[in-house]
C-alpha cells in the first residue's frame, strides 16, 4: 500500500480502551448478511448459511447475525462495530469458502477504517528517560574535570595525518643522513 | 460540508509546472467525502507528493454556472427539510431498522463482556428514566391504564454499581501502591468514575444502540449511569466476585500508559515533600543546583537536585526557571517517596478468564 495516498490515511496501530489488557472484548457487534433466495451470485452465502452459519455464531455468541432475504440483490455483508464503525462488503458470485473467509476476518476487525500502518508496532509513550537537557548521556567524568581541557578541544572526527600514520606505520622518522 | 467547501474555490500556486492541479482537487474530493469538518485552516495545509508540492489557498468566488446549481438544490432541500423534517434528523438509531432483535443484542452484550446477566436485571440497567416517561405517554394517548406499566428505571442500580466501582478501585490501589497516599487514591478513583472516562467507556462497549432512552445518541449522564448500573445489575447477577473483576478488568486497565502523577496534581509539591522528608527522617532538605546553562538568555535551563540530610541526591529536575527546576525536583523526590517514578512495573490485572482467542490476521510485511 503506497505511503503517498491521498485517499488511504496512514496512522499508527491502537486498540480501543486498552482492549486485551483487562479482558479482551471482541469488537464485532453485529453482522447482517444480505443475499437473494433464488439468484446464483447469493450461492455462496447460502451455502454458508446452510452448513457453516450455525457453527460460526457458536463460536461468536458476542456477535449477533441478522440474516436479511431480498429478492434480486447481490449478496452483501454489513459488519457494525463497538466504536461505531460500519464496514460494507459485497459477497457476490463467492464460494461458500471464500464467504466463511471474509465474514471471519470481518469478525476480528476493530472497526476503525483500512489505514496505511507507518509501524506494526506503536508505543504511546516512546521515551522513558524524561526530558533532555543539554547535559543529557554525558559522562558522569565531566564533573571533575578541569576546563579548558585540551583533549576535548579537538574535534571528535579528526583524522590522523600521513606523518602521523608513516610514523605509526615505520617506527620515528630516523636523523636523516648528510647528503653526499 | 460539500456544499461549504465547494463555496471555496480553490487558487493554486504550482510549484511544480505539471500535475499541481490535479493534486490539489484530489486532495479536497478526499477531504469531502471522509466528512473531516471544514474551516479555513484546514484548507490551506500543505499537500506534497509525487514530487510536487502545492499550497491551497481558498477563496470565496462562486462560479456563474455552479452558482445557479446551487440556488436549484438549496431550494430544493428546504422544500424538503420543510415537508420531511425527520429525513434530516440524523442519526438513525439503529435499532429503528428492521434487523433489530432486542433480546439477541442482550444476550450478546453479556457473552461479548464474557459475563451472565440476569436478563431482567441487564434490562432495568439499561432503561433510563425519559424511555418510561416516553412509554407511559404513548399508552396514556392511545388510553390504557399506565398503572399497570412495571418498567422500573437504572437509578438505584446505578447508585449501587458507584459505590462498588469506588469501593473496589480503591482497595485495588491501596494493594498496587501502597505508599502513594489517600488523597492520590481518591484522585485516581475520581478520574477512573469521572463521567468523561465512563461516558468513553460506554460509548465503546456498545451501549449507544442498547440503551433505552428518550434522546438518541445518549447523553453523558446516559452513558455514565447506564454503564455504572451495569456494574450493579452484574453485583446482583454473579455475586461480588465478578462484579470486582469487571470493575478492575475494564476501569483499572484504563490507567495503562497514562501517567499516575500526572493524574493527581499537587498544589505545593515543595512543602508536601519537606513534611514527608520530616515524617521519614530526612530532614533537612537542600536544594542546590547541578547544572546550568544559558543563564539570562531565553533559552536557559538549570538542573537542581535535592540532598537530604547526609548530603545524599534524593532527587532532581530540570526547569527553565531556578523556581519551576526546584519544583520539579520535589516532584521527583515525591515519585522516590510513593515508589511511583517511571518506569513503574505493570499493574497485575486479574486476567485469567479469557474465554476469546485473539486470531492475529497480521500480514508477513518482509514478503
Amino acid at each position: 500500500m503506497s505511503q503517498l495516498s491521498l485517499f488511504v490515511k496512514s496512522g499508527f496501530v491502537k486498540a480501543p480502551l486498552a482492549n486485551g489488557i483487562g479482558r479482551y472484548v471482541p469488537q464485532c457487534q453485529r453482522m447482517t448478511l444480505k443475499f437473494c433466495l433464488g439468484w446464483g451470485n447469493s450461492r455462496g452465502v447460502r451455502d454458508f448459511i446452510q452448513h457453516d452459519l450455525i457453527e460460526f455464531v457458536k463460536q461468536n455468541p458476542g456477535t449477533v447475525m441478522y440474516l436479511k432475504p431480498r429478492r434480486h440483490r447481490s449478496p452483501v455483508l454489513v459488519a457494525e462495530y463497538l466504536n461505531g464503525g460500519r464496514e460494507w462488503f459485497s459477497l457476490n458470485d463467492m464460494t461458500r469458502e471464500e464467504v466463511y473467509k471474509w465474514v471471519d476476518l470481518y469478525r476480528t476487525k476493530a472497526g476503525y477504517p483500512d489505514m496505511h500502518f507507518k509501524n506494526y508496532q506503536h508505543s504511546d509513550i516512546p521515551s522513558i528517560q524524561g526530558y533532555w537537557t543539554p547535559f543529557t548521556n554525558k559522562p558522569a567524568d565531566r564533573n571533575m574535570l578541569e576546563f579548558p581541557q585540551n583533549s576535548l578541544n579537538t574535534p571528535l572526527n579528526l583524522k590522523p595525518s600521513t606523518s602521523e600514520i608513516i610514523s605509526k606505520l615505520y617506527g620515528e622518522p630516523q636523523e636523516q643522513r648528510s647528503s653526499r | 460540508m460539500i456544499h461549504s467547501l465547494r463555496r471555496a474555490v480553490l487558487a493554486i500556486v504550482p510549484v511544480s509546472p505539471y500535475g499541481s492541479r490535479m493534486l490539489a482537487s484530489f486532495a479536497v474530493g478526499a477531504q469531502s467525502r471522509e466528512g473531516v469538518p471544514h474551516h479555513e485552516g484546514r484548507l490551506q495545509q500543505r499537500i506534497s507528493g509525487a514530487g510536487t508540492s502545492v499550497f491551497v489557498v481558498p477563496h470565496r468566488n462562486v462560479s456563474q454556472y455552479e452558482r445557479k446549481y446551487r440556488e436549484v438544490m438549496n431550494a430544493r432541500r428546504k422544500k424538503e427539510m420543510f415537508v420531511n423534517p425527520e429525513r434530516f434528523a440524523k442519526p438513525f438509531p439503529r435499532y429503528s431498522f428492521v434487523d433489530w432483535n432486542y433480546k439477541s443484542e442482550l444476550y450478546a452484550f453479556g457473552k461479548r463482556l464474557s459475563e451472565e446477566f440476569d436478563d431482567a436485571l441487564l434490562r432495568e440497567a439499561l432503561t433510563d428514566q425519559s424511555y418510561i416517561n416516553k412509554e407511559r405517554t404513548k399508552q396514556e394517548e392511545l388510553g390504557i391504564d399506565t398503572t399497570l406499566l412495571e418498567i422500573r428505571n437504572n437509578q438505584e442500580l446505578s447508585e449501587l454499581g458507584a459505590q462498588l466501582a469506588r469501593e473496589v478501585l480503591s482497595r485495588f490501589f491501596q494493594k498496587e501502591l501502597p505508599l502513594f497516599p489517600e488523597e492520590g487514591h481518591t484522585a485516581l478513583v475520581k478520574f477512573l468514575t469521572s463521567q468523561q472516562t465512563l461516558t468513553e467507556m460506554a460509548s465503546n462497549l456498545g451501549f449507544r444502540d442498547i440503551i433505552l432512552c428518550e434522546e438518541y445518541p445518549p447523553s453523558d449522564e446516559t452513558y455514565t449511569r447506564s454503564f455504572l448500573a451495569v456494574i450493579g445489575a452484574l453485583q446482583k447477577s454473579s455475586g461480588n466476585e465478578r462484579a470486582e473483576k469487571f470493575v478492575i478488568d475494564f476501569l483499572a486497565s484504563l490507567l495503562c500508559g497514562k501517567d499516575i502523577n500526572e493524574i493527581w496534581n499537587i498544589d505545593r509539591p515543595w512543602h508536601m515533600m519537606v513534611e514527608l522528608a520530616k515524617q521519614k527522617g530526612v530532614y533537612p532538605v537542600e536544594p542546590r543546583i547541578i547544572r546550568e546553562a544559558g543563564r539570562n538568555t531565553i533559552h536557559a535551563v538549570y538542573v537542581v537536585g535535592v540532598y537530604d540530610k547526609d548530603k545524599q541526591l534524593i532527587g532532581k529536575g530540570i526547569g527553565e526557571t531556578l523556581d519551576i527546576a526546584q519544583e520539579m525536583a520535589a516532584r521527583d523526590v515525591l515519585k522516590q517517596f510513593f515508589n511511583t517514578k517511571e518506569p513503574m512495573p505493570p499493574f497485575e490485572f486479574q486476567s485469567a478468564n479469557i474465554p476469546y482467542k485473539l486470531v492475529p490476521h497480521v500480514r508477513n510485511i518482509h514478503k
